[in-house]
């Protein structure tokens, strides 16, 4: 946009019509984020050297061309109140024109005087450096934060929402089914974030903020330019990159582990692990305590282990029938931390690291796991109590970091 | 000899078989220790009763033959520069995940068929949601559809 006014400047319109230089221009952002209409003429605020606030509407065709001068407003007062983030708010004629002190201007058509908004002031960083509307405002700032603004009865704007950002410097935040998705810098990278995920890391030449970012609008491959050292540079990031790591809606927060597939009455059954410490089936989270790390499958007894530190076993039972989701219930546990006390075992409680749980007979299980600490531990579970007993245990002298059966029934002759 | 039931692998690269005998007294080094690499064995997956394939952090596919009475035989072969995270047996063929997000299909014995590659970043695990759909978890998940070549497709 810079470019396009600094062709304007040499036009004579332009002189004619602002009468000044302007010194700080943005565009008003009347879709919300998307595209706008290019047969429409686009709208920037500029402010100019005598401390003017100007709207300014442009037709784009060949030649630019700026046609009409709508409305002049007046700059809030504050030290430095150059535009950074302008938005056409939906729900009434008004428009907001974030700033790079932080705050924001609410303006009407009418009155010519903005409502000051102290949005993204605080200490260190400061300025507003993206504008959206979903239920109300939404406002990205250099502090680290999106804030949600929404209007009260007495005419307030209030923030009820704060989300504290994992980027250092924020470009730019976007909503996309049901998640807000935000983007912007760290050091030298360029991250894009779903929520908690983050979903892209590129370089993108440190301190420099990249120019041209559009996320949702182009399928296939976004483009991603910025400028470092006088050149311009351009990355292409493809759209199935990202969506490989839209975590496929595991719903995992971090490096998923392990995954394993069962198959009942029909029903894909997806069982997932994660460094976030939680087993997840087909998404939804087993239970709420954040110590399940491994997971084992048995089909026969439609069971699933749950591992975790400590020592920790909890047993769930799943069933699936037609027209119903997969149903699952906790129906034992095993304390790891009473029963190593009552073993008087010095060797302290470990993690589990991996595990296999198989059918024995009908009448009990086995499930065999091995420790952080090195160890393996194999239990009996008797049914239809579900009772633990521990069958034997040993030590290794390494970490031990996968194991196989070659006969699973072959081990249990003495049973 | 090796008439066991649990293969261990260890962060030191070594295989240790454990028969019946060895835990039924409870004594962990009764087992038989191979060195097979000179990395962490992450991964590994029985092709039948006398072989298994094993990979770690070398990028070395092993596979390992054994029979009553004799010893191990080893086959190596580097298939990256990168670890080995999961080896998996389906349709008679050996489907291998390395850290540069590529899977590898071989034979059962040991010829390269194909590769292709996932978008996940640090790949840990992947499994067969369908027959023809594989699901690749790591920093994230991807479920891509794979075209198995005809033979294989016979074998299922």
């Amino acid at each position: 946009m810079r470019n396009l006014f600094a062709s304007l400047e040499s036009t004579r319109n332009k002189s004619q019509i602002l009468n000044a230089h302007a010194r700080a221009i943005v565009e008003l952002d009347k879709n919300n984020g998307k595209p706008s209409d290019e047969q429409n003429p686009r709208e920037f605020f500029c402010v100019t050297n005598d401390r003017q606030l100007i709207l300014v509407k442009v037709k784009i065709g060949k030649v630019p061309k700026i046609e009409v001068i709508t409305t002049k407003f007046v700059l809030p007062d504050c030290k430095n109140p150059l535009p950074t983030a302008a938005l056409n708010l939906f729900a009434s004629e008004c428009f907001a024109v974030g700033n790079c002190q932080g705050h924001i201007s609410v303006y009407n058509t009418e009155t010519k005087e903005g409502k000051k908004l102290s949005a993204h002031t605080g200490k260190g960083r400061h300025g507003v450096s993206a504008l959206r509307w979903k239920n109300g405002l939404w406002s990205c700032g250099n502090d680290g934060c999106v804030k949600q603004w929404t209007h009260t009865l007495q005419k307030e704007w209030i923030c009820a929402i704060v989300i504290r950002l994992k980027v250092e410097s924020p470009i730019g935040f976007d909503f996309h089914n049901g998640y807000i998705y935000y983007y912007g810098c760290k050091g030298a990278e360029f991250l894009l974030y779903r929520e908690e995920h983050q979903l892209i890391s590129c370089w993108s030449g440190g301190r420099q903020r990249p120019t041209c970012f559009s996320f949702f609008d182009s399928p296939g491959t976004h483009s991603l330019v910025f400028v470092n050292k006088g050149r311009v540079h351009e990355l292409d990031i493809h759209a199935r990159e990202v969506e490989a790591n839209l975590d496929g809606g595991s719903g995992h927060t971090d490096k998923i582990n392990s995954v394993e597939f069962a198959t009942i009455a029909g029903k894909l059954l997806k069982v997932t692990t994660s460094d976030d410490c939680s087993v997840r089936l087909n998404g939804k989270q087993f239970s709420k305590s954040a110590t399940m790390c491994v997971s084992t499958i048995c089909e026969e007894h439609k069971m699933i282990a749950c591992l975790g530190s400590k020592e920790t076993v909890a047993l769930y039972r799943y069933r699936a029938r037609i027209d119903q989701p997969i149903a699952y219930e906790k129906i034992a546990t095993r304390d790891g931390g009473r029963a190593r006390k009552r073993e008087h075992d010095d060797s302290g409680q470990a993690r589990f690291t991996s595990a296999v749980l198989w059918k024995n007979n009908k009448t009990s299980l086995y499930l065999i796991a091995f420790c952080a600490n090195s160890s393996a531990r194999m239990f009996e579970i008797r049914l239809p109590i579900y009772e633990f007993e521990e069958v034997f245990s040993f030590k290794v002298d390494r970490l031990v970091m996968t194991f196989s059966f070659m006969s699973s029934h072959f081990i249990f002759k003495r049973s | 000899m090796y008439k066991g039931l649990i293969l261990v692998g260890d962060s030191g690269g070594n295989i240790t078989f454990f028969t019946s005998e060895d835990l039924e007294d409870q004594i962990g080094e009764n087992g038989h220790t191979e060195r097979v690499d000179e990395g962490a064995i992450n991964t590994l997956a029985l092709l039948d009763k006398d072989t298994v394939y094993a990979g770690g952090d070398s990028g070395i596919l092993i596979k390992i033959v054994w029979r009553d009475g004799e010893s191990l035989k080893l086959t190596k072969s580097q298939i990256s520069t990168c670890g080995i995270t999961k080896i998996r047996i389906r349709c008679g063929r050996v489907w291998v995940l390395t850290i540069d997000q590529r899977i590898s299909v071989y034979s059962a014995d040991g010829d390269f068929l194909h590769a292709f590659y996932t978008q996940v970043a640090d790949p840990a695990d992947f499994d067969f949601e369908s027959a023809f759909k594989i699901c690749v978890v790591g920093k994230g998940m991807q479920t891509i559809s794979v075209e198995l070549p005809k033979e294989t497709i016979a074998v299922t």
